[in-house]
C-alpha cells in the first residue's frame, strides 16, 4: 500500500535484473536448459509463438518495469534482442 | 441494485484435447497452464447470441421468478447481432414477452460490455425513465474465429448472461464508474470486414504486425495479442485505483475482485501487479474460457452460488478489451 492507503500502480518494476536472473527467466519461457539460452540462438530455432511473446513482456514488465510494446516483440530474432531490452 | 443475475452456455464444447491435435506445438495440458481453460461452450451453427440470451432471460425469469411483464427496458450487449437491422433486442423483446411499452436497444460493446451495461441501466433509473431494466449480455465470437488461430481459439467460449437492475433506496447499490477509451488500438482486435467499411487496414506498421497466430481472413477475428496485453497493463491499474478513490474506497474496503475473465495469464498478471490478494480475486472460466461481456454476470452468478460472493459484499467489477474500451465500478450484492 502507498499513499493514502491506495496502492500505488507499479510503474518503475522492481529493479535491474542480473544475466543470471534473465537467462533463468527466458529458460523458464522457452522451457529449455540455461546451457541453451545463448545470445546469438535464433528465436526461429525455439518456441516463439504468441504465449512466450506475453511471457517476455510480462517478465520485463515486472521484473524491470520495462514496456516491450507490440512492435518491439515482433521485431525480435536472436534471444539478444530480448536481452537488449531488459537492460 | 443488481437483483438477480443467471446466465447459458451452449450445449456444444470444445476441449483443449480437440485444440491440441490441431496445434501440435500446443499440448492440452500446456494450455490449461497457460490459459486456465480446459473448454469452452461453442453454440451450434444455427444458434445465434440472442437465442443464448434469450435462454439466459427465461433462466432468470424462472429462477428468481421475475415477471417478464414487469420489466420496463431491455439492453442487449452484443457484438454477433442476428443482423445489421433491426436491433436484436427488439426481436428479443418479442421473443421474451417484454411489454410494448419496453423501451429495447443494442450495444455494440465487448470485455467492457457488461460495466457499461450497469452504467446505463443506473442512467435510465436515475434520469426516470424505467425502474426495472433487463440487461442481457451475448456473443458468439467462435463465429469469427478462424479455426487454426491457436492464440483466439483457445481463449473464448460462446455464452449470454441476464441480470435484472431495479431502482432501489440502497444508496451503495451501484457506484461511481470509471470509463475510457482508446481507439487508436481499434485495429488491435478486430472483425475487419464486419461492417459497412468492408476492409481496415490493419496496424501492421503502427503496431507490431499480423495475429499472433495466422492471417486473419478479413470476415475473421484478428487479434493482436501482444498489444492487447500490454493495453490492459496500462490501463487496468489505474482504472482500478481511479474507481477506488471515486467511491472513498481503499483496498481493504473491497470484498471482492470480479475483473474481465479474460485467461489466467492475464489476470494473474494484473492481480499481482495491483497487489490484490489471491482470495479476493475472483477466478473461473476453466470451463467456459473468455466469454467476453458476459465474462463478469457469468462470474458473479457462480461467486454467488459457491459461496465466495455473500449478500452485504462490496464487489469492484473491472472490464477492459476490444475497442479499446474499459470501464470500472463498485456494486453492493
Amino acid at each position: 500500500m502507498g499513499r493514502n492507503g491506495y496502492f500505488v500502480v507499479n510503474k518503475k518494476g522492481t529493479g535491474m535484473m542480473t544475466q543470471h536472473d534473465k537467462i533463468t527467466e527466458l529458460s523458464e519461457i522457452f522451457e529449455i536448459n540455461a546451457s541453451e539460452i545463448v545470445p546469438g540462438k535464433s528465436l526461429d530455432s525455439l518456441r516463439w509463438d504468441s504465449m512466450a511473446m506475453l511471457s517476455v513482456i510480462a517478465m520485463a514488465n515486472e521484473k524491470c518495469g520495462k514496456r516491450i510494446s507490440g512492435a518491439e516483440i515482433k521485431k525480435m530474432r536472436t534471444i539478444q534482442d530480448i536481452l537488449d531490452v531488459l537492460d | 441494485m443488481i437483483r438477480a443475475i443467471s446466465y447459458h452456455l451452449p450445449e456444444l464444447c470444445l476441449t483443449n484435447q480437440e485444440l491440441a491435435q490441431l496445434y501440435p506445438s500446443w499440448p492440452a495440458d500446456k494450455i490449461f497452464e497457460k490459459t486456465g481453460i480446459r473448454t469452452r461452450h461453442i453454440a451450434a451453427p444455427d444458434e445465434t447470441a440472442s437465442d443464448l440470451a434469450a435462454l439466459a432471460a427465461r433462466k432468470l425469469f424462472a429462477e428468481h421468478a421475475i415477471a417478464p411483464a414487469s420489466i420496463e427496458f431491455l439492453i442487449f450487449c452484443t457484438q454477433s447481432p442476428d443482423y445489421c437491422l433491426p436491433t436484436t433486442a427488439c426481436a428479443l423483446q418479442h421473443k421474451l414477452g417484454v411489454p410494448s411499452s419496453a423501451g429495447a436497444f443494442d450495444f455494440n460493446l465487448g470485455c467492457s460490455g457488461y460495466v457499461y451495461g450497469l452504467g446505463i441501466a443506473k442512467g435510465l433509473i436515475a434520469g426516470g425513465m424505467a425502474r426495472r431494466i433487463l440487461l442481457l449480455t451475448g456473443d458468439t465470437y467462435s463465429k469469427y474465429i478462424y479455426p487454426m488461430d491457436q492464440s483466439t481459439r483457445t481463449l473464448f467460449g460462446d455464452g449470454a448472461s441476464a441480470t435484472l437492475i431495479e431502482a432501489s433506496d440502497e444508496p451503495n447499490g451501484i457506484g461511481g464508474f470509471v470509463f475510457g477509451t482508446d481507439g487508436a488500438g481499434a485495429g488491435n482486435l478486430i472483425v475487419p470486414a464486419s461492417g459497412a467499411r468492408k476492409v481496415c487496414e490493419l496496424p501492421e506498421q503502427a503496431d507490431g504486425g499480423v495475429s499472433s497466430a495466422c492471417p486473419a481472413l478479413p470476415r475473421q477475428l484478428y487479434m493482436n495479442g501482444p498489444a492487447i496485453f500490454n493495453f490492459t497493463l496500462d490501463v487496468v491499474p489505474p482504472a482500478l485505483e481511479k474507481v477506488l478513490q471515486m467511491n472513498g474506497l481503499k483496498m481493504d474496503n473491497v470484498d471482492l475482485f470480479v475483473f474481465h475473465q479474460a485467461n489466467k495469464f492475464m489476470l494473474e498478471m494484473l492481480r499481482r501487479k495491483t497487489r490484490i490478494p489471491q482470495d479476493k480475486f475472483y477466478v473461473n472460466i476453466e470451463d467456459c474460457g473468455n466469454t467476453v461481456s458476459s465474462s463478469i454476470p457469468i462470474a458473479l452468478a457462480r461467486a454467488a452460488a459457491d459461496g465466495t460472493l455473500k449478500r452485504g459484499m462490496r464487489v469492484v467489477l473491472v472490464g477492459f478489451g476490444v475497442g479499446l474500451s474499459w470501464g470500472a465500478t463498485v456494486i453492493s450484492w
